[in-house]
């Protein structure tokens, strides 16, 4: 058995059909080897058919009662043997193409980015990776029933055919009239089960969603009227579940008729010619025998089917996913990259950020701040880079989208913790010292968040860092950004729900640690403000004055009415 | 094969899983409601399976009719008999697979939504501690579990034992001795069952603790894709992914690895009476108890007694997967805050009395011995520097955590044990972390007042008092404008104040706001703060804000620091007094 998980691969996401041929490809020696397994223990089930018929012609004597209990004990030895590699095979199936699954969906998903949750209810992508996986893994670990049955088929289709061209040529035709007797219920079926499946996932959202809020529901309550939505939702995808049921059990019904009518056909016609002597009495019970093999065969056949498009629908959910364009696709023919020192500029407010200096940039109006650092980060199209040396501009969207993450980094008080190690939260990829951590911690003002936790450095955050306060998730995001050490930072709001000495402080080592690289600080805070190298004053999405924040707080009226912490309430306009 | 090591447990404190019988009071209990159905559908299962039994029992009855060369008619007539049984059969078949689904679809719909129930009455600090992963694989696959084991698993084994009983039966009715081809093969499935039964659960439920973790995962992974995209961590996470699935692999591992031992031994016990039962048959034709058609019969039952013998047995690990979903499903109930007394004490509403108060989440102390009284109305500042307690005492204001030692009275009342409702008619805490539901703003707004409609014009005035009316008029369908994951995603100074606007229509005698305007731009903050308290005239406040605008709008101010008030008085006293509140006011401002 092959260790798992395996590097994923590209996955084909083109339809759900592509993807699930996508996976057989991936996982197409295993699923061979658990076919052929499952062929072979199939193989000995037609054998046994074969053997019984045989014994009742043997003349039931001692000699030949113990040769023939002999031959039918090797043949179920054979079949036990084959038993645990065929279940290992089918099992590590069902891991290869769920776990595969998760992990390009999960890919996928942090590849996407904000566009992501812009998209699709976060509820709907988890529950894909934690309920189509399933359906997914259920198909692949049955698939080796498509080739059991298939050897069945063929196996009692040569051996009917070898004994009496009829019955051979009998079977030829009711298999595949039994398949397609069935279709006129599976299309039914299958839209049924959409419907089921859209109305569970909508159900797997709503309490997804009631986990996430639950705070506010036990905080300002609530829960009666979220409680009473999720049953109605409940009994709606009872109610889909039901509808299910009927076609489950038509499909289940048809799949013992339809070979039963087979059986009885030949059992009849057999029948008739024994009685003329033209077969004997053990060539129709072995007739018997295979045609049960072969309503097994096409029961399995059937389920397989079913299963089948459980899968399809789920690799849907699946495709849905994958398929997602990012919002800001990489550049054909990219730019070139800047050479030597850069800042960053938005050419429709005005607002730059050069290389070296620690600029801080008011915004009269909140939307202000919010478009632009969109903007300066790419979250929306208009900023780029400008190189130092030469003036040249290179718009952000002329470069790799991974480039420019990797030489901006816009940090909001939105950005998500992760459960995890602090360590390892801090730390960029790859690493960083002990000492380097402690100083981007120093600089956020960061160090109480450190010591809360007796397991220091290796704390465990639990999801979102919930167990810290605002103002701590506040500063260690900061870190978090810090210890980046992008060459372009764009800080929006850093210090708003610290108090006022950590504000101070943060502000005081910010300069020092971001020396020599773009830095802008978003902010309305004079304490942040007061160490900045510049500031730049936008109102109405324009800069509209810039200069050292004193000179504008003596220049400005606006500006000082933004940014200072007046007791006396200026009247709203 | 080499035995797969037992996988570590995971480190997370999970929340609690039922004990067994605690599962079996509540299967009772869901067996005396839905006991008819249950029978109505064993009893069609039973009808269906004795119609599946007249092929092979026919096909003897044949062979024998053409050793003794019978009328052709006669194979004729055996044949539509054969054909009828098959009908009823497959009528048989689609009306109780029909019900059985039916009957498992209300069970299971009942017992996610009494999970959801005890879901919505877990205490606020169980959640956090918990995070939201291992009550989502419980809503998610949990839930798919038990319906895999209710919609698929009960009938399978309903179908699977009456045909086992009426085939059983069938053996007798040919010749008893039949039966002791069986008697080896029950004491291997016996003792092998056992062995593997013994050691699954432990495997399963280490199982689905470990598929926890990797819903968490991809939750983490989803909800935090804009931060992964941002720090360019995707790699990263990929590794992370592919630690967790390498934890649930390991777990599979286990179980599969028992799994290998069981299934041979119970394969070789369906398949060996077969080879015996031929024996014992063609030794009693030999004694003349058996026609050679009666072999036939004989043979195919034994060969027909093993798919719904498999089955059956087959169930034991769907039965203990769902068995062990139902202990976590149901063990949520076990965290469940208790109903808590109904009545509250008689005292002067909005008041709270604060003494001697320690308090601490581990061994540590957080708060060491806090005095503070509020008079009704009244509206206090708690400022101080980050982790000096000023949120846990906030909490201890709201109830949410009960002081180790010393009481906490709001309205004369000790919250400890007082129902939810009482508690928020007392006192509601505002954090500045919110969510927005699926639904929409009325829908959002309405919660607080847990009514489904509610008029229109009331939302409005609360939402005028936290300044959030114009933005709201401006969506596009105002208060019907659909929010929430996947909908509108509002900007979080906006979550704020529809959270604010909640705890307006709530309405507590006691509000404690845990920097709940922080998310919002100075200026805008204030001005609703102002707005906010024109609403809250008469109600008391406790702000816990690092903006000092609060402070010097507040009645008094309460310095925490190191778990403990350092100063306690209005603005102006403190600020005379040159103390941490004044080298606060001076640092805030940036004179330095």
């Amino acid at each position: 058995m092959r260790d798992l998980p395996q590097p994923p691969g590209e996955p084909d996401h083109r339809s759900a059909d592509r993807y699930l041929l996508w996976l057989t490809r991936k996982e197409w020696p295993s699923l061979l080897w658990a076919g052929l397994l499952a062929g072979g223990y199939t193989a000995t089930t037609v054998l046994m058919s074969a053997a019984i018929g045989a014994t009742l012609d043997s003349g039931l004597d001692t000699r030949s009662v113990l040769t023939w209990f002999g031959v039918l004990a090797a043949i179920i030895v054979i079949g036990v043997v084959l038993i645990p590699p065929t279940h290992r095979a089918e099992c590590f199936n069902w891991y290869a193409s769920a776990y595969r699954t998760v992990q390009v969906v999960c890919s996928r998903s942090a590849d996407l980015g904000p566009t992501l949750t812009r998209r699709l209810p976060s509820g709907e992508v988890v529950a894909v990776g934690t309920e189509d996986i399933d359906r997914i893994g259920d198909f692949y670990e049955r698939s080796s029933m498509i080739a059991g049955s298939l050897v069945s088929v063929v196996a009692v289709a040569v051996l009917m055919l070898t004994s009496h061209v009829v019955f051979g040529l009998i079977v030829l035709v009711a298999v595949p009239l039994i398949m397609l007797g069935i279709v006129p219920v599976l299309r039914p079926l299958s839209r049924r089960q959409e419907h089921q499946r859209g109305r569970t996932a909508e159900l797997t959202t709503r309490a997804s969603d009631l986990v996430a809020g639950l705070r506010v529901l036990r905080g300002v309550g609530g829960e009666r009227t979220v409680g009473e939505r999720y049953r109605d939702e409940s009994q709606k995808v009872r109610a889909a579940g039901v509808r299910v049921g009927w076609m489950d059990a038509a499909l289940q019904a048809l799949r013992e008729l339809y070979p039963g009518l087979l059986l009885v056909g030949i059992i009849w016609y057999g029948a008739r010619l024994a009685l003329d002597g033209e077969i004997t009495i053990g060539q129709l019970v072995a007739f018997y025998g295979f045609t049960t093999n072969l309503a097994m065969a096409v029961r399995y056949l059937m389920h397989s089917v079913s299963l089948y498009i459980s899968a399809r629908v789920a690799a849907g959910r699946v495709v849905r996913v994958l398929s997602l364009d990012h919002d800001h696709p990489d550049p054909v023919d990219p730019a070139d990259p800047p050479t030597g020192p850069y800042g960053l500029h938005d050419p429709i407010s005005g607002v730059r950020v050069p290389a070296g200096r620690l600029t801080g940039v008011v915004c009269a109006d909140p939307g202000d701040a919010t478009a632009i650092s969109a903007r300066l980060g790419r979250y929306e199209e208009g900023g780029c880079l400008v190189e130092e040396a030469t003036g040249r501009a290179i718009a952000l969207a002329e470069l790799p989208l991974r480039d420019v993450r990797r030489r901006v980094l816009v940090a909001t008080n939105e950005a998500h913790l992760f459960s995890g190690r602090l360590r390892d939260e801090l730390a960029p990829d790859g690493g960083l010292s002990e000492e380097r951590l402690a100083e981007v911690v120093r600089v956020a003002a960061a160090e109480d968040v450190i010591r809360q936790s007796p397991a220091g450095w290796d704390a465990m955050l639990t999801e979102r860092a919930r167990e810290y306060s605002g103002g701590q998730q506040q500063r260690l995001r900061l870190a978090r950004a810090l210890a980046q050490d992008p060459d372009v930072l764009v800080l929006v709001e850093p210090a708003s729900a610290v108090d006022a000495h950590s504000e101070a402080a943060i502000g005081a080592r910010l300069a020092a640690e971001r020396a020599g690289r773009a830095t802008a600080l978003i902010t309305a805070s004079p304490l942040l403000l007061d160490r900045t190298d510049h500031v730049q004053f936008v109102r109405d999405g324009r800069i509209v004055a810039e200069g050292g924040h004193h000179d504008l707080l003596v220049t400005e009226p606006d500006y000082a009415a933004t940014v200072l912490r007046t007791t006396v309430l200026e009247e709203q306009p | 094969m080499t035995r797969t090591a037992e996988p570590p447990v995971p480190a997370r404190t999970l929340l609690p899983v039922a004990p067994p019988p605690m599962v079996w009071s509540r299967l009772r209990v869901l067996g005396r409601r839905h006991g008819g159905a249950l029978i109505t559908v064993i009893g069609l299962y039973a009808l269906a399976a004795l119609a599946a039994l007249v092929p092979p029992w026919m096909l003897g009855r044949i062979i024998d009719a053409v050793r003794a060369s019978a009328d052709p008619e006669r194979i004729d007539l055996m044949a539509v008999l054969i054909v009828g049984a098959l009908l009823c059969h497959a009528g048989l078949t689609l009306v109780s697979v029909a019900l059985s689904i039916r009957f498992g679809e209300a069970i299971l719909a009942e017992l996610r939504e009494a999970f959801v129930r005890a879901v919505l009455r877990l205490p606020l600090g169980t959640v956090e501690r918990a995070g939201s992963g291992d009550l989502m694989a419980r809503t998610g696959r949990d839930v798919g579990h038990l319906s895999h084991t209710v919609r698929h698993s009960i009938p399978v084994m309903v179908v699977s034992g009456v045909t086992v009983v009426v085939i059983f039966g069938a053996f007798t009715v040919l010749h008893p001795a039949l039966l002791l081809a069986w008697l080896p093969s029950a004491a291997i499935i016996w003792t092998s069952t056992r062995w593997y039964a013994r050691r699954a659960p432990a495997g399963y439920l280490r199982e689905l603790d470990t598929y926890s973790e990797l819903t968490q995962g991809v939750t983490d992974t989803v909800e935090g894709a804009h931060t992964l995209e941002a720090l360019g961590r995707q790699d990263r996470q990929r590794e992370r992914t592919d630690a967790r699935v390498r934890g649930s692999y390991l777990a599979e591992r286990y179980t599969l690895w028992l799994r290998t031992v069981w299934y041979p031994t119970l394969e070789f016990s369906y398949l060996l009476p077969t080879a015996v039962t031929f024996l014992v048959a063609a030794y009693l034709h030999t004694q003349g108890a058996l026609t050679v058609g009666q072999i036939a019969t004989a043979m195919f039952l034994a060969v027909q007694v093993v798919r719904p013998l498999d089955l059956l047995i087959d169930q034991v690990d769907s039965l203990m997967m769902g068995f062990t979903s139902l202990r976590r499903l149901i063990g949520v109930e076990l965290a469940e805050e208790d109903a808590g007394a109904t009545t509250a004490d008689r005292g002067t509403p909005g008041t709270v009395e604060i003494s001697g108060v320690r308090f601490g989440y581990t061994d540590t102390e957080v708060l060491h011995g806090v005095e503070l009284t509020l008079a009704p109305g009244e509206r206090l500042a708690m400022v101080g520097p980050s982790g000096a307690g000023k949120s846990t005492l906030g909490k201890l204001i709201a109830g949410i955590h009960t002081p180790t030692s010393g009481s906490v009275r709001v309205g004369g009342t000790d919250l400890t044990g007082v129902a939810p409702e009482i508690r928020r008619e007392k006192t509601i805490l505002l954090s500045q972390e919110s969510h927005v539901f699926r639904g929409t703003v009325a829908e959002n707004l309405a919660l607080a007042l847990d009514r489904e409609e509610v008029d229109h014009d009331v939302l409005w005035r609360a939402l005028a008092a936290v300044d959030a009316d114009v933005w709201v008029r401006s969506l596009p369908d105002g208060l019907d404008t659909k929010v929430g994951s996947g909908e509108l995603v509002l900007d979080p100074a906006h979550v704020q104040q529809l959270a604010l606007a909640r705890v307006v229509l709530a309405d507590p005698e006691v509000l404690v706001l845990d920097e709940a305007t922080s998310l919002m731009d100075p200026r805008s903050a204030r001005h609703l703060e102002r707005s906010l308290a024109g609403v809250l005239e008469g109600r008391t406040v406790v702000a816990i804000a690092h903006r000092l605008h609060t402070a010097h709008d507040a009645d008094r101010i309460a310095v925490v620091e190191d778990g403990r008030i350092t100063e306690l008085g209005a603005h102006d006293e403190l600020l005379a007094a040159g103390g941490s509140y004044a080298a606060l006011w001076h640092a805030w401002h940036g004179d330095t």
